[in-house]
């Protein structure tokens, strides 16, 4: 996928937890401004890394349950997921070239080498 | 959004300016007034009348002009007025972000976002001061600066409010949408606010008013579970709530919306050139937020001037500044 999915609590456990590649999990919601001003980092970074991570988007407000388990109390909150443990946690939003750096170094952390 | 922050106004769709100004304080405002009135399209992000340091001033009588003492947020409001008359557009919104990277600059509120050739950043300084023990903790984890992002996580729960501006008020307001209880903490007896606000929150049936209480601490493992506070004179008490909302003012600049776009030096200050200009080409900053700055309104007035003139010149694409001469 070189573009965000956007994932159901049904299809949570089978996209994002045994997703073979590492994953970042945006919970986000409508109404919310700093995760509009993720958004567009996001798709860059889902068509940048297409193949070795999954963006995937959980709307909050149509989809909680998984955000419940995780005790997200703010969004966004991303969690950086692989092999279906949470690596890392990001709670608020962050500029392009922060983001970047986080996503580059958790894809370094996960990544197996060959 | 069924909510609409004082000032905030639904008619106006535009959101491509070529100045976009955020704080309307006397520096913010009266660059709005040289921008508009050279015909830039001005658009102005302010978080509040009450929000910044004029706004909250009683009295003033050393602003030339003006004989007498005259209040600070009327004197503002003047400066606001006198601005929209030529044209500049005010809208009543927090920046949450910024992306000063490309040309078009970007600039991301919590009800919408904008774009603008230029930048002016007045944004004062009275920015968050000494965190409360537990804040940075759990922030995140129940601990928030931003009700409208973060108000669906409390429903039903009961929550602190910490602040005394215009801007805690209406974030309290907003919340009683969805939790049981605001527990609202003013660090001072009065609320910094207009008065038809003050009266809404009082009148709010979930909103209990605490005049006077200084927060101590956030406690919770990993998760806001409750706060102590003590009222002037009184022992320290404990309320058991889930989320802590904090607009609590010191007096730093106030630049953690640009999230390190723009250097600071180590004081936390943004560097800028004679005419106001930061390192990013068309980005300004003026008034409090600088550091080597006196902080009078007229100076801020008079900085906000130049900038204002600064970015005429460079939108306009001339070498030098133009005086805006009445004729």
């Amino acid at each position: 996928m070189n573009e965000p999915i956007h994932v159901t609590d049904e299809a949570f456990e089978k996209t994002v937890l045994q997703s073979p590649v590492p994953v970042i999990v945006d919970f986000w919601a409508p109404w919310c401004g700093p995760c509009r001003m993720v958004a567009p980092t996001l798709d860059k970074l889902a068509s940048e890394f297409a193949g070795k991570l999954l963006v995937a988007k959980v709307n909050t407000d149509e989809h909680s349950q998984w955000a419940i388990k995780y005790g997200v109390r703010g969004i966004p909150t991303m969690l950086l997921i692989a092999d279906g443990k949470v690596v890392k946690q990001q709670v608020g939003a962050l500029p392009e070239p922060m983001l970047r750096q986080l996503v580059q170094d958790f894809l370094a952390q996960t990544t197996p080498v060959a | 959004m069924d909510f609409n922050f004082n000032g905030h106004d639904p008619e106006n769709t535009q959101t491509a300016y070529d100045v976009v100004i955020v704080g309307g304080g006397p520096a913010g405002a009266t660059a709005a007034i040289y921008t508009s009135r050279a015909g830039l399209s001005t658009l102005v992000i302010d978080k509040g009348l009450t929000a910044g340091a004029l706004g909250i001033t009683a009295k003033i009588a050393n602003y030339p002009g003006i004989i007498g003492e005259i209040n600070g947020a009327e004197l503002l409001e003047r400066m606001r007025e006198q601005a929209r008359s030529f044209g500049a557009r005010f809208t009543a919104d927090k920046v949450i972000g910024v992306d000063l990277t490309a040309e078009e600059k970007t600039i991301f509120t919590n009800a919408a976002t904008y774009t603008g050739r230029a930048v002016i950043i007045a944004t004062g300084s009275m920015g968050r001061g000494k965190r409360t023990k537990g804040e940075d903790e759990l922030l995140g984890k129940g601990v928030s600066y931003c009700a409208t992002c973060d108000a669906a996580f409390f429903r039903g729960q009961e929550v602190v409010v910490a602040g005394n501006s215009d801007e805690a008020v209406e974030e309290a307001l907003y919340l009683t949408k969805f939790v049981k209880r605001v527990h609202f903490l003013s660090p001072t007896p009065e609320l910094k606010a207009p008065e038809h606000l003050v009266n809404e929150l009082m009148d709010s049936t979930n909103v209990t008013y605490y005049p006077g209480a200084a927060l101590r601490e956030i406690t919770g493992a990993d998760r806001v579970e409750g706060v102590t506070f003590a009222l002037r004179g009184e022992a320290e008490q404990r309320l058991a709530v889930s989320g802590a909302f904090i607009y609590l003012q010191g007096a730093k600049p106030i630049t953690d919306f640009l999230a390190g776009q723009l250097e600071l030096s180590d004081q936390g200050c943004l560097r800028v050139d004679r005419e106001y200009q930061t390192a990013i080409p068309n980005v300004f900053a003026v008034g409090d937020v600088l550091c080597d700055h006196i902080k009078q309104a007229v100076v801020a007035a008079a900085e906000g001037a130049v900038s204002g003139m600064a970015v005429e010149k460079v939108l306009r694409g001339r070498k030098q500044l133009v005086a805006d001469w009445s004729k």
